[in-house]
């Protein structure tokens, strides 16, 4: 296990170094720009999750049953798309200015792990699943493979936001 | 002047078994601050579904009618897990939130949605034949005053 101690301590003196940077500093020790950046965090994540769950349902057959599939997808695309970028650079910059306290912690891992495993349903649903998208886009409950991606959606953003907010309390 | 009456109310919840019993514990005040960021991720989310259709910037392709009959029930479920988890965090250090100055911004921005939400929006919302300008000036003051919730919430934290 040589190999991931050296890679663990690399990228943990990365983090140090990077939370160390003026920028990192900068954002750590301001008044308002720390609280505003989180704000902003938080309340993307709302509406950009809100809006991806929503969507989630509707792959569940829980929601919007009369609408193809397709018409709730474009009605909120750009919203979901908009609300995720807004979380994204936050996120980052708040990471940005706390990497040294985030690289070990284990809620940022498990969130961390949360985002790829959410980013991989989405590419295999696109890739994939949607290739038969005609034959169900009007189904009130769509089959058993896209009630899974919805499924494991709403787990995945269930689990991203349960760590994130778990972050916090073990920083 | 109401700050002052509700001191009462903010005593007994201190002194709650459920707010004792939270107190006390390790993991309950995350575990419920937890379910609290769930239930305004449901409100802020459906309340943003539904105000975008409104100002008519999202799902175009359903009437207003429609996706106010769709939403409702996904932004009140968020709104009562928001209410119950807020009162048993409350409940678990009262003193705190009742010195907090954002709280105060939170509750007149809370409920002030609450009255809205029920009144203006609802009714707005349950009609199609509704103008672009009333539409989008009830879309907007929806948004400020759920957004401001989160956003005062949030600052409890800080100051």
């Amino acid at each position: 296990m040589q190999w991931y101690e050296s890679i663990n301590s690399y990228l943990l003196d990365k983090c140090i170094a990077l939370s160390n940077t003026g920028g990192g500093t900068f954002i750590r020790e301001s008044t308002w720009e720390f609280p505003v950046i989180e704000g902003v965090h938080v309340l993307s994540i709302a509406m950009s999750v809100g809006m991806i769950l929503w969507f989630d349902l509707r792959l569940l057959g829980a929601c919007m049953r009369n609408r193809p599939v397709s018409e709730v997808f474009r009605g909120v695309y750009w919203w979901m798309v908009g609300g995720f970028t807004a979380a994204v650079i936050s996120g980052l910059l708040l990471f940005w200015a706390e990497a040294d306290r985030a690289y070990p912690n284990i809620f940022a891992r498990i969130k961390l792990l949360g985002l790829v495993i959410a980013g991989l349903n989405i590419l295999y649903f696109h890739n994939w699943t949607q290739r038969t998208q005609r034959e169900w886009d009007n189904d009130p409950v769509p089959p058993l493979r896209v009630r899974m991606a919805g499924f494991l959606s709403i787990t995945c953003w269930v689990v991203v936001v349960a760590a994130g907010r778990l972050m916090a309390y073990t920083f | 002047m109401i700050r002052e009456a509700l001191l009462p109310f903010f005593n007994w919840l201190g002194t709650s078994p459920f707010g004792t019993a939270i107190a006390d514990s390790k993991y309950a005040f995350a575990v419920i601050e937890v379910f609290h960021l769930f239930g305004i991720i449901l409100l802020l989310g459906g309340a943003s579904l539904m105000s975008l259709r409104l100002a008519g910037l999202a799902m175009r392709e359903q009437s207003i009618s429609e996706v106010s009959r769709q939403v409702r029930w996904y932004s009140f479920f968020g709104l009562m897990t928001m209410l119950v988890t807020g009162v048993l965090m409350v409940s678990s250090i009262p003193n705190k939130y009742y010195h907090s100055g954002p709280f105060w911004w939170k509750m007149g921005f809370f409920w002030a949605g609450v009255v809205f939400h029920f009144t203006v929006f609802r009714k707005v919302t349950r009609f199609d034949g509704t103008g672009l300008l009333l539409g989008g000036v009830t879309a907007v003051v929806m948004i400020v005053l759920w957004y401001g919730t989160g956003a005062f919430g949030r600052a409890i934290g800080f100051y």
